[in-house]
C-alpha cells in the first residue's frame, strides 16, 4: 500500500499518540504502514549502457535516444538527455531523470 | 526516501531470473536491488539489497533479467531504475527535508528560477555542513550553468547564512501587510544583484582579484554610509588566500580596516569595519 506522505505523517502522529496512551510499541506497527512496493533498482556507472539497453536505449552523439527510432529522450520538464547526465529512469512512460541537483530535488519533492 | 519495509514481495516476473540463478526459496526481496561489479566475478550476494553482477551473468540468466525489467516495465508497480550516487544524493534529500521546508514560504515570493536556485543552495549548504566538499565545485558549477551568475549568488548568501539572517526575516516582516509582496521582491532583486554586506572568493580567483574585489566592495559600501564587509570563502585554498590577500592590504595600508576572522575548519568568514 502506497500512501501520500501527508497521509503517512498523520498516520504516524496519530499512532505516536495512540501509543504514548497505551504503550504499544511503536516502531513496528509503523513499518507495517509504510510499506512501499516501489521497486527500487541502483546501478554503478559501469552498468549504464546496459542499463539503457534494457530500456531499448542507446547513446547517439552523446545524447541518449530511443534506439530503434534515435528519437531523443525527454525528461518530465522536456529536456534531452546527455549521456554525462543520466541519472536514471522512473515510471510513468518512462520519465528520464538528469542528475544535476535540481533534477533530483524535483524527483524527491514529489515523494516528501 | 519514505521509510519503508526493508523487504518487497518477490513479483511474479522475477521468479524466472531467480531461479537461472539456482534461487529457489526468496520469498522476500531486499527493498533495492543494485547492479554492481562483485569481488571474484560473484554472480549476485544477498545483504540488505540485491546486488547482481551483471558482467558475470550467463547469456541466458541475462536473458532473464532483461525479461524481469520487461515484466517491471508492463506491470502496474511503481520503480526507480537510478544510479548508485543520483541514489544517494536522494536519499540525503529527504533527511533534509527540513531545511527545505524552512525556506518554503519563499516560494511564492520569488521568481521560479530564484526558487529553485534557492533549493539547490539548501542541499549545497548541506553539503558544507556534512564537510562533503569534493561535490561542491561540481554542483555550484551546475547552478551557475543552469540558473547563471545570479543562481550562484542566491547560493552563495544562503550557504553563508544571509537567507536565515536577513531574507527570511524581512519576508517576515514586510508580509505582515499581504501588499507589500512587490515591495520584498524589489528589495530581494536589488540585494541580489549588489548585496553589499560580504562577498564570495572562489578558486578561479587570485590574490589581485581578491584584494581588487575586496577594495571595490569597501569603495562602495563607504559611499552607502555601510561601514562593514564580510569575505567569505569555502576549502583550504580560498581560506589562505583571502588571508593572504587580507594581510597585504594590511601591509599596504591604502584602505584602513580592522579584521575579525571566524575559520572553521575549511570555512572562513572575515569580517572587515572600516
Amino acid at each position: 500500500m502506497v500512501l501520500p506522505n501527508e497521509d503517512l505523517f498523520k498516520l504516524e502522529s496519530r499512532q505516536f499518540a495512540y501509543n504514548q496512551v497505551f504503550h504499544i510499541p511503536f516502531y513496528p506497527l509503523l513499518c507495517i504502514i509504510l510499506a512501499s512496493n516501489m521497486q527500487i533498482i541502483t546501478f554503478e556507472k559501469h552498468f549504464q549502457d546496459r542499463v539503457l539497453g534494457l530500456f531499448d536505449k542507446k547513446v547517439k552523439d552523446s545524447v541518449i535516444v530511443e534506439r530503434q527510432s534515435e528519437e531523443p529522450v525527454l525528461t518530465e520538464t522536456g529536456k534531452t538527455v546527455i549521456e554525462a547526465e543520466f541519472a536514471g529512469i522512473r515510471n510513468g512512460s518512462e520519465i528520464f531523470i538528469k542528475n544535476d541537483i535540481t533534477s533530483l530535488i524535483g524527483y524527491a519533492k514529489k515523494k516528501w | 526516501m519514505p521509510k519503508r519495509s526493508g523487504k518487497l514481495e518477490v513479483p511474479e516476473f522475477l521468479k524466472k531470473f531467480l531461479s537461472s540463478l539456482g534461487i529457489k526459496d526468496l520469498v522476500k526481496l531486499p527493498e533495492r536491488i543494485e547492479l554492481k561489479v562483485l569481488s571474484d566475478n560473484k554472480k549476485y550476494e544477498i545483504t540488505n539489497t540485491f546486488n547482481i553482477n551483471l558482467d558475470a551473468l550467463s547469456p541466458e540468466q541475462n536473458k532473464a533479467f532483461a525479461e524481469y525489467i520487461q515484466g517491471l516495465k508492463n506491470s502496474k508497480q511503481d520503480y526507480l531504475v537510478i544510479e548508485s550516487k543520483s541514489y544517494a544524493v536522494i536519499e540525503e534529500l529527504y533527511k533534509i527535508n527540513p531545511n527545505f521546508k524552512a525556506v518554503k514560504k519563499l516560494e511564492g515570493a520569488l521568481l521560479p528560477e530564484d526558487y529553485s536556485a534557492l533549493e539547490d543552495a539548501v542541499y549545497i549548504k548541506h553539503l558544507t555542513e556534512t564537510k562533503n566538499f569534493k561535490e561542491i565545485p561540481e554542483r555550484k558549477r551546475q547552478i551557475r550553468y543552469e540558473y547563471g551568475e545570479r543562481g550562484n549568488t542566491i547560493t552563495n548568501l544562503y550557504t553563508a547564512g544571509y537567507f536565515q539572517g536577513i531574507f527570511l526575516p524581512l519576508y517576515d516582516d514586510l508580509l505582515k501587510d499581504p501588499n507589500n509582496l512587490d515591495e520584498f521582491r524589489l528589495v530581494f532583486d536589488k540585494l541580489i544583484r549588489d548585496f553589499p554586506l560580504a562577498i564570495f572568493i572562489n578558486r578561479s580567483m587570485d590574490l589581485d582579484l581578491i584584494k581588487s574585489t575586496i577594495k571595490e566592495k569597501i569603495l562602495r559600501n563607504q559611499k552607502y554610509g555601510i561601514k562593514k564587509l564580510h569575505v567569505h570563502g569555502i576549502n583550504r585554498q580560498n581560506c589562505n588566500n583571502i588571508k593572504e590577500a587580507i594581510r597585504l592590504m594590511e601591509e599596504e595600508n591604502a584602505f584602513p580596516f580592522t579584521k575579525t576572522i571566524d575559520e572553521i575548519g575549511d570555512i572562513i568568514m572575515v569580517r572587515l569595519d572600516f
